[in-house]
């Protein structure tokens, strides 16, 4: 199964869970009926028998109103839970579920060897499978354990307990970013955050329980005797029956989820091919006396996003856990392994591991790569699916980008002056236009630095160009909301001001803001709106025309009817000029992203076959196709080219 | 019955308003929280600077120690209080006391920088030059990042004091936030040491 198959896959225990939630909830309902009728019935033992509690009396076990009452009641918990769930965990993404863990942001710039290599492998594996960068959290924690959490590659970040950082070496953190990066790519850090959304609502009803134990006295009946017995007894009947939702929310993980840690383990091994890293790193958690556990309020709520089992519950044997037990999943990976684990000795073993660390950062990457040319057909096979190569074309590039510019991208300060770097027009006289208007619109020590580094940026190789663009976005999500205001404003006024916008650098100013509108004016998902390739065709023809005149010219008619031909039946015929314009093909982009996956595989076919139809990639109709791919959240994995 | 619903339906609408207004001065408490590590980076790689600045100039500067040591003593008094600060960064007092170590940082820089106009040989100093320029640059960073800091404070801050959440804000525990705002040190100061 490829990338698109796996994201259909996702959607479909998208739907299993939300089936299982449909049952929860009538089984919760049940459960609290059951449990207001009893706590009723108790409740006339202390009140005087002739008048009866609320008018319910005590030959009664079935009662229409005490079952709207209590059904309207539980409903509205978990559905109010779960949908203002939904809306908080949507508007604030990946990094919400970071915060909440009481993660701290790990800026870019910071020049502590052990944060260097981990946010060294964090860019590398991002660059290397055409993601955007992730911003990363650390989590003060003994415990070795990582997430990814987002609900599109925008505003997905990635978390790292301290123990993982300081007791794991390169490969063995390469192994679980790795297992990390699989998840989001097989689309299940999405799913994890509606399940996360939804299970809040189930688990509502035994809080619930515990607010109406401890409610403060307030009627007059109460203040004369206490907290009235039958609340006291509803709460402790809610929060027993509250229970139900909470094992049915691990139930529902269980279900949902387990499998998908088998894929990603095996994911991960396929793309470092090395697995010994992930191995061992699974090996240490098993002698390691904190293991993966995190201690933290909210680690009930999100214990499905981890690499590792966070947390141990009283009723939780290893079938009922979150994830598979630690034997099988090494077994799965190396199947000699005999379940003996080694002692780990936190003092020795970090302590070795910071030095080793400091002296990485010492020396440049090994130039060979072995190489795979990339040969068109194999393109679609590869979106999603990066492998050693890739990365080892990322660390070879990341170490080809001069020192300065890589320092320039890390920081929210300097990363703005790259930007409007990258935009500027390679012609002198456009470019002067174009810096004109930035020292109007931009702060003017940025302008200052922006001139700094322009001349470095304009060297850049072309390969390294988008690579660039993906590297500052975790520095510029670090803006605040004014800052970032003044920002975009600065980037549309550079873009027009020379009247001349290159195919590639719209591509790459796209990714850019549509990534980082994703964090600061926050969307949710889009939504699924095409199922059919009839009701998308329009769009797909403005995406293809565009395509087929920029590229090739007086061919142009030919390549674009060919390309049709892939999706099709009937002769297409290249449109008039009149249409192909930018907002258009913005337009047309932003559609093509609402379809299904398959029909986004055969649409990825044909922009293929339109950009390259002589049948070599060069390194810019690579980056175009990567750049355009990302438009339609399909990561093309770094290409090694000729 | 309508008694029964009443109650439960007032109970559960004043749970879950209350578990809104408390995720939401969270969320934006952390908010201001992470912010502030950016400065964080920022201001290590300053006071990680200011020792390299000083020995380079020391050779040119021998018979101004006085000033040298002002420096390193006010970069010694900053670098304390900031490892407070980022331990809390919701502590208004630890803000305050690290805005005043800042300012008076800012002062010392400041009459460092005004002798060295005097000396043109440490001037053209290539060590010192380049050093001084990635100074500029971290300050303009600081203030960036700081500024990002002080938006998101303001947000917070703002959100606090609107009602409701002014009601629970005290009851859970959230305390107004404090902007991190460096008073720019005097200028007179620079005349006195001159001459």
């Amino acid at each position: 199964m490829n990338f698109f198959g796996y994201q259909e896959q996702a959607r479909k225990n998208t739907a299993i869970l939300i089936v299982l939630f449909v049952l929860s909830v009538v089984l919760i309902s049940m459960a609290v009926y059951f449990a207001m009728v009893l706590g009723i019935l108790m409740g006339q033992m202390f009140v005087d028998q002739d008048t009866g509690f609320m008018g319910f009396s005590a030959n009664q076990l079935w009662s229409w109103d005490v079952f709207y009452a209590s059904t309207g009641i539980t409903l509205a918990v978990i559905l109010g839970g779960s949908v203002y769930r939904i809306r908080a965990l949507s508007e604030g993404g990946g990094a919400a579920v970071a915060r909440m863990l009481g993660g701290t942001y790990l800026p870019s710039a910071s020049r502590n060897p052990l944060d260097r290599r981990l946010l060294n492998v964090v860019e590398e594996m991002a660059i290397a499978s055409g993601l955007p960068v992730p911003p990363v959290y650390l989590l003060e924690q003994q415990g070795i354990n990582a997430f990814a959490a987002g609900f599109s590659p925008s505003d997905t970040v990635v978390g790292i307990t301290r123990g993982a950082l300081e007791l794991l070496n390169r490969d063995q953190l390469q192994g679980v970013m790795a297992h990390e990066f699989s998840h989001i790519l097989n689309g299940d850090s999405a799913m994890k955050m509606r399940m996360m959304g939804l299970l809040f609502g189930i688990t509502l009803v035994s809080d619930a329980g515990i607010v109406l134990m401890t409610m403060k006295p307030t009627s007059r009946y109460s203040r004369d005797r206490g907290t009235h017995p039958g609340l006291l007894v509803m709460g402790l009947l809610l929060f027993v029956v509250g229970t139900v939702g909470v094992v049915m929310a691990d139930f529902i993980k269980r279900a949902v989820s387990r499998q998908r840690e088998f894929l990603a383990d095996a994911s991960a091994v396929q793309f470092t091919r090395n697995p010994t890293g992930i191995a061992d790193a699974l090996k240490i958690i098993g002698g390691y006396k904190a293991g993966s556990k995190v201690s933290h309020v909210a680690t009930g709520q999100a214990s499905h996003f981890f690499f590792g089992n966070a947390l141990k519950s009283w009723y939780a044997s290893d079938w009922w856990a979150t994830h598979p037990p630690l034997e099988e999943r090494i077994k799965r990976i190396e199947p000699r392994f005999e379940g003996k684990f080694e002692k780990v000795n936190y003092k020795t073993r970090s302590s070795a591991n910071i030095s080793h660390a400091a002296a990485e950062l010492m020396v440049a990457p090994d130039d060979e790569v072995a190489v795979s040319y990339v040969v068109p057909d194999d393109i679609i096979s590869r979106v999603g699916s990066p492998n050693i190569e890739s990365v080892q074309e990322a660390t070879l590039l990341m170490a080809k980008m001069p020192a300065r510019i890589r320092d320039f991208a890390h920081d929210p300060y300097t990363a703005r002056a790259a930007v409007y770097a990258l935009l500027l027009n390679r012609d002198t006289q456009k470019k002067s236009v174009q810096l004109q208007v930035l020292e109007k619109t931009a702060d003017p020590s940025v302008f200052r630095e922006t001139l700094d580094i322009q001349m470095e940026i304009e060297s850049l190789a072309l390969e390294l160009r988008l690579p660039l663009a993906e590297m500052v976005l975790p520095a510029l999500k670090e803006m605040s909301l004014p800052q970032y205001t003044v920002f975009k404003k600065s980037v549309g006024a550079v873009i027009k001001a020379d009247h001349a916008v290159s195919l590639f650098e719209f591509v790459l100013y796209r990714m850019l803001i549509r990534r980082l509108d994703g964090e600061f004016v926050r969307s949710a998902s889009l939504p699924i709106k095409y199922h059919r390739m009839k009701t998308i065709l329009p769009h797909v023809v403005v995406v293809l025309a565009l395509l087929a005149r920029t590229g090739h010219g007086e061919n142009a008619a030919s390549v674009f009817t060919e390309s049709m031909a892939l999706l099709a039946d009937e002769g297409h015929l290249l449109p008039d000029k009149k249409n192909a314009r930018f907002s258009h093909f913005d337009k047309a982009l932003t559609e093509l992203n609402m379809a299904v996956p398959h029909l986004k595989e055969s649409i990825l076919k044909a922009v293929v076959h339109c950009v390259l139809c002589n049948g070599v990639i060069s390194v810019k109709e690579g980056e175009l196709l990567r750049a355009i791919a990302d438009g339609l959240d399909c990561p093309m994995p770094l290409m090694v080219t000729g | 019955m309508t008694v029964l619903w009443i109650v439960l339906g007032v109970i559960t609408f004043f749970i879950l308003y209350t578990i809104v207004i408390y995720n939401r001065l969270v969320k934006m408490k952390n908010r201001f929280k992470n912010a502030f590590a950016q400065i964080d980076v920022q201001l290590k790689r300053r006071y990680d600077l200011i020792p390299n600045l000083v020995e380079t100039a020391k050779g040119y500067l021998k018979h101004e120690q006085d000033t040298l040591t002002h420096v390193i003593e006010a970069r010694n008094q900053a670098m304390a209080a900031m490892k407070r600060a980022s331990a809390h960064p919701d502590d208004g007092n630890a803000i305050k006391a690290l805005a005043g170590a800042e300012g008076l940082l800012g002062g010392a820089m400041l009459n460092f920088n005004a002798l060295t106009e005097a000396y043109p040989d440490l001037k053209a100093d290539q060590t010192m030059a380049q050093l001084s320029e990635e100074l500029t640059s971290t300050e303009n960073k600081v203030s960036f990042a700081r500024q990002a800091y002080n938006d998101e404070v303001m947000v917070y801050n703002t959100q606090r004091e609107t009602f409701p959440d002014v009601l629970f804000a005290g009851m859970m525990n959230f305390k107004s936030a404090e902007l991190f705002e460096v008073t720019n040190p005097e200028v007179k100061k620079r005349v006195e040491v001159s001459f």
